[in-house]
């Protein structure tokens, strides 16, 4: 009886192992996956931003939550912060409510410091200049973001499926060596 | 002696070897070769006792009778 029941609890850990293992597999993957999905939330955010200032000629702050409207929520939490920080405090330049919006945000999400380098050059310069120099700077940011969103695409190929099987081998491997 | 360390040493083998792979596919070699390293010392690891074993009677029959 014993016995049996001291096999039934190695199983139980074996099993909760297996699972743990797999988890953590996908959840790295996961990150890859997330990366490529926010970049192109960004993308589309941008062109959304894009043709606000230039067709809509909207305030800043009506142009962001407008921006953010159909994006998912982390990437569509940095415009939306934005906005709410530029409208709750008058004194705030929109360089200033950027940078913080994306402070707040960014461990939420799972870009890169390349990203966040981007957007806060493209930051510096929205709602400072004239229509123009703004799209120009926000095509530049575009730019630059679909080329990372390239390179994401391919790591993410690569890399999610090797994280997925490496995460159940690992535990495959402890399982072994316990027993 | 027990039949299963040969079985585990075996699993072992097998499960490194297909990590090795599939980390060579995605073109990170370097890390499959520290897995490999790392597979034969966990190998070496388990069969240590009984090669100690081994040496010990090799002792025993050949240098004190």
């Amino acid at each position: 009886m014993i016995v049996q029941a001291l096999m039934m609890i190695k199983l139980l850990g074996a099993v909760l192992i297996l699972f743990a293992g797999t988890a953590i597999g996908f959840v790295q993957a996961s990150f890859y996956v997330n990366r490529s999905k926010q970049l192109r939330q960004l993308i589309h955010a941008l062109q959304r931003l894009e043709t606000e200032i230039d067709y809509g000629q909207t305030e800043l702050p009506t142009a962001l939550i407008k921006s953010s409207e159909g994006i998912e929520q982390p990437v569509s939490r940095l415009f939306t912060l934005t906005a709410e920080l530029l409208t709750a405090e008058q004194e705030l330049s929109m360089n200033e409510a950027w940078q913080q919006a994306i402070h707040q945000v960014w461990d939420v999400t799972s870009l890169r410091a390349r990203e966040k380098e981007v957007l806060l050059r493209m930051g510096s310069v929205l709602g400072m200049s004239n229509a123009e120099d703004q799209l120009k700077h926000l095509q530049l940011a575009q730019i630059q973001l679909k080329s990372e969103e390239a390179l994401a695409r391919e790591e993410q190929q690569r890399y999610a499926n090797m994280w997925r099987s490496l995460g159940t081998l690992g535990a495959i491997l402890i399982v072994i060596l316990m027993v | 002696m027990e039949i299963t360390a040969i079985f585990q040493i075996a699993g072992v083998g097998i499960i490194i070897a297909i990590m090795h792979t599939v980390l060579k596919q995605m073109g990170k070699e370097d890390i499959a070769h520290w897995i490999t390293v790392l597979g034969f010392v966990i190998g070496i690891f388990m069969v240590i006792d009984v090669i100690a074993q081994l040496f010990q009677e090799i002792k025993s029959i050949f240098l004190f009778q």
